[in-house]
């Protein structure tokens, strides 16, 4: 009897330490760049995609936005952000980025050029930690981290159209939100959120219409006591409808059913390992290619997945 | 029953199991949990934990970023404490555990209690310690020293003994040996920025390197370890020299970014160079570095060194001093006044320029400037300064022969490299009448030219015929040619071009009409004397050229007219000419 009360939480601990142990299903290949030509990213925070298939990567600390070819993920330009900037987006020809520093979102010609803000004076961005747009209906969605919603603007305009959640009451719908993808073909809104443990709010991915009604919740709560990611990140959308996610403690890349909130596939895991990330915080995915792009903050690179966006 | 008795030790060895892993990871375990953390659950789950459950300093190093990191939820934004890769120094990294405790604020070794969970327990003691990378472990202090050292919000980043204990015990001296300031002895320099707080300037989000300040607000002042290379220049106070390229304002971080790559890039900040920017180009590729750059008469340009110089004028002051100035810049200014606080224009010196630029002053590369290459011919090496005219590798004039290096200002007007009152005599000549140029400024311009131009051969008093220039030897009555002697004329009475006194020179744009002493042609002006006036050798804008009508009130040349004062080219038997 004192035999089986011992071995049952055993065999437990070592059930959850073996699937907490996933190997790499492909490996990274990291952009670290050597001056002169190529540039050595620093702190690289959120990625983009622009339509010739180059990321744009906001470096926190270099202050800058660098350019990234997707093949060989060598950093062919850059400039400069006259703050930190955080997330950043492409639309028409315009780079949208998040200046926590000013407290608003800035638009820069292809070149590097600052044309205008989203934001400031009139709606300040406290921390707008990523960006998405819809570039069908002309909409930019902007995570304000510590407004704890997602403000909603007109692409062209710049003009403030309204924040998401409609209805916030005690940051319940939208507790500490951090990223942000969209899927134009559903007009829907994903938000990383990593709860709040004082009002027990569990980390979450909440699906949102652009009116701001809430539609769906993906939990990372798992059972009673069990946890599925709890520092989600970035977010990527595929043409499918898939929720990619990346949790930044981790390591993970997860896929999730945008309905049943299953967990298709996970990729990546915390390492410094091919393959494994150190607090990654955003991903892409190439339409195209379907290959997995993502911000690996610790070792300041960008890792690819080949094919990782296929389900 | 069975199921009964399993599930009752589940839950017992399960409870011993926490609160083993509470002692385990919480060994201090009275002292209350930070109440932002809300509790163990907010690091810790008990089942299926992410990651890899806390087994070292680099999990947990991601555990606190990913709320204390840029894109985390936390406002108290935070990164470990690491080198930039140009350090001169070896790559190092202080992770966060390094310094924190991750539970609580511990108690200190003067019996208060720290701040942000700085410290943690080593070696036995309850009190905050640190074990520091030179110096072992160390008691570390870091709480509000309130008003009594100047603020409630004043931590004692740097302790600078200020508790008169005799042990330097802040926050960040506590480790530092090596750096310039605050270190944890007595040693180095403990009054930088007194009274403030480190991390205004060095960012705990920024690995705590020196930014947050930006380029003014640390290179305001200059630091110098005094163990090699300067570290920091102080550049605030050198563009409130007498001339300096920012004017009508104070230098700000934009006008760095102007000329300077470690503006537009930080990664170049700390290099150990000077990385400046082609102003018509922002990307790497236009990018100049170089480690030091002088520049005496005597220096030896060949090789290299030249070109290093041509590369610098060619890539850098020339793209801005050209037609359309600096094109390139998402800065404060516009292309032709590119910096915050400007009035004029850019002023266009690279049209002037010319190969065969007959004023053999600057060219933008080898040229028909016979001074430069010496020749057994041109017999001109006599007339010259070393290492013009006789050093065959020294074959081009650069910016920096006349002017100053130092971009960021100089004492001398025109940033020149020696001290002339320009600035008076434009002035000067702006007026309806004026008297004679001061003595004090021909005695400078030729202090100037003689920079380059021997003086023992253009500046004398008597019959200079047998070794240099062809100077007329005026008697007293007509006033020599050398200033030294009372001569009202000097370099500059024949040899203008120096600038457009009256501004009333024909402009190409952007203010070509001056500094015409680099080259170029001009429109003759009215009141001028063509005959035997050739613009060769600057023989224009001086005296001779109408456009110096105000320097000698009531004829003073007498009958000398205009260009046709060369007396021996005009009138004396010998024909003499301007060659020299």
């Amino acid at each position: 009897m004192r035999k089986s009360v011992l071995l049952v939480p055993t065999v437990i601990i070592l059930i959850i330490t073996v699937f907490s142990c996933q190997s790499a299903v492909f490996a990274g290949s990291g952009a670290k760049g050597k001056k002169p030509g190529i540039h050595q990213l620093y702190n690289p925070i959120r990625l983009a995609l622009t339509p010739e298939g180059n990321l744009l990567v906001s470096d926190y600390q270099l202050g800058m936005i660098v350019t990234v070819n997707s093949k060989d993920l060598k950093t062919t330009r850059w400039f400069p952000v006259e703050g930190k900037p955080l997330g950043v987006a492409y639309a028409k020809g315009h780079i949208f980025v998040g200046n926590t520093s000013k407290k608003c979102v800035e638009v820069y010609s292809r070149g590097g050029k600052k044309l205008f803000n989203l934001g400031s004076p009139t709606e300040v961005i406290e921390h707008p930690t990523d960006i998405a747009v819809d570039e069908r209906e002309n909409y930019v969605f902007v995570v304000d981290g510590v407004g704890k919603s997602v403000k909603m603007f007109h692409l062209l305009k710049g003009d403030f159209i309204r924040t998401i959640p409609a209805s916030n009451p005690n940051n319940s719908n939208l507790s500490n939100p951090t990223g942000i993808a969209v899927d134009p073909d559903g007009n829907e809104v994903y938000v990383s959120d990593y709860g709040d443990p004082k009002y027990y709010v569990k980390p979450r991915i909440q699906i949102f219409d652009y009116n701001g009604n809430l539609l769906d919740t993906i939990k990372g709560k798992k059972g009673m006591f069990g946890t599925r990611f709890s520092t989600p990140q970035g977010l990527a959308v595929d043409e499918s409808g898939h929720v990619f996610m990346v949790d930044c403690y981790s390591g993970e890349i997860m896929a999730f059913d945008r309905y049943s909130g299953t967990l298709l596939k996970t990729l990546g895991g915390y390492g410094t390992d091919p393959g494994k990330l150190r607090l990654p915080l955003d991903i892409v995915i190439n339409p195209k290619s379907q290959d997995i792009y993502v911000t690996n903050n610790r070792a300041a690179t960008i890792e690819i997945f080949p094919k990782g966006g296929q389900l | 029953m069975k199921r009964k008795i399993l599930l009752t030790g589940f839950i017992f060895v399960f409870t011993v199991l926490v609160l083993i892993a509470a002692l385990v990871f919480w060994p201090g375990g009275t002292e209350a949990l930070n109440p932002n953390h809300t509790g163990c659950s907010t690091c810790h789950s008990f089942h299926n934990a992410p990651g890899q459950k806390l087994t070292n300093d680099a999990v947990v190093e991601v555990l606190c970023l990913s709320c204390h990191g840029p894109a985390g939820i936390s406002t108290l934004k935070a990164d470990v404490h690491k080198n930039k890769p140009s350090s001169s120094y070896a790559p190092f990294t202080m992770t966060c555990t390094d310094c924190h405790d991750a539970h609580d604020n511990r108690q200190n070794w003067l019996a208060g209690t720290n701040l942000k969970q700085v410290g943690k327990k080593i070696t036995g003691s309850l009190d905050a310690r640190i074990s520091t990378p030179n110096s072992g472990v160390r008691d570390v202090v870091f709480e509000s020293r309130g008003t009594d050292a100047g603020g409630p919000s004043l931590h004692s980043f740097a302790d600078n003994d200020q508790d008169g204990n005799g042990t330097y015990d802040g926050a960040c001296e506590v480790c530092h040996t090596l750096a310039a300031n605050h270190r944890n002895n007595s040693s180095g320099d403990h009054a930088h920025y007194t009274g403030q707080t480190c991390t205004d300037c060095h960012p705990h989000d920024g690995f705590f390197n020196g930014s947050g300040g930006g380029c003014t607000g640390c290179h305001g002042s200059p630091q110098d370890k005094g163990d090699g290379p300067p570290t920091r220049r102080a550049i605030s106070g050198e563009f409130g020299l007498t001339s300096h390229h920012v004017v009508g304002g104070p230098v700000t971080d934009d006008d760095c970014g102007v000329c300077h790559y470690e503006a537009v890039d930080g990664s170049y900040h700390q290099d150990n160079k000077v990385d400046l920017r082609n102003p018509d180009d922002a990307s790497v590729g236009a990018l100049i570095s170089f480690a030091q750059f002088t520049h005496t008469p005597s220096d030896d340009y060949a090789g290299s060194g030249q070109q290093h110089i041509l590369d610098v004028q060619d890539n850098f002051c020339m793209k801005c001093h050209d037609s359309n100035g600096a094109t390139e810049t998402n800065f404060s200014g516009n292309a032709l006044q590119p910096f915050s606080s400007n009035s004029r224009d850019v002023p266009n010196v690279f049209d002037r320029f010319d190969t065969a630029n007959s004023y053999h002053h600057a060219v933008p590369g080898a040229g028909t400037n016979e001074y430069c290459i010496p020749s057994t011919t041109n017999g001109n090496n006599i007339t010259m300064e070393l290492p013009w005219n006789q050093n065959s590798t020294h074959d081009v004039i650069s910016c920096f022969d006349c002017h100053m290096t130092g971009g960021h200002g100089s004492a001398n007007q025109r940033m020149l490299r020696t001290s002339i009152d320009l600035d008076g005599l434009e002035t000067a000549g702006a007026a309806a009448d004026i008297g004679l140029i001061p003595s004090s400024v021909r005695t400078d311009v030729e202090t100037f030219c003689s920079l380059c131009h021997k003086s023992s051969v253009y500046v004398i008093d008597s019959d200079p015929e047998a070794v240099g220039s062809i100077f007329e030897d005026h008697p007293g009555s007509q006033g020599q040619h050398s200033a030294a002697s009372g001569n009202e004329m000097g370099c500059i009475g024949c040899h203008g071009g120096i600038v457009d006194f009256g501004a009333g020179l024909a402009s190409g744009g952007n203010g070509a009409a001056r500094g015409n002493l680099h080259g170029g042609s001009f429109v003759w002006g009215s009141g001028t004397f063509s005959a035997g006036v050739t613009t060769e050798y600057f023989m224009v804008g001086g005296w001779n050229s109408g456009w110096y009508t105000f320097i000698d009130k009531g004829n003073p040349m007498g009958g000398c007219g205009g260009g046709d004062c060369n007396h021996k080219g005009r009138s004396n038997s010998e024909g003499k000419s301007y060659t020299r």
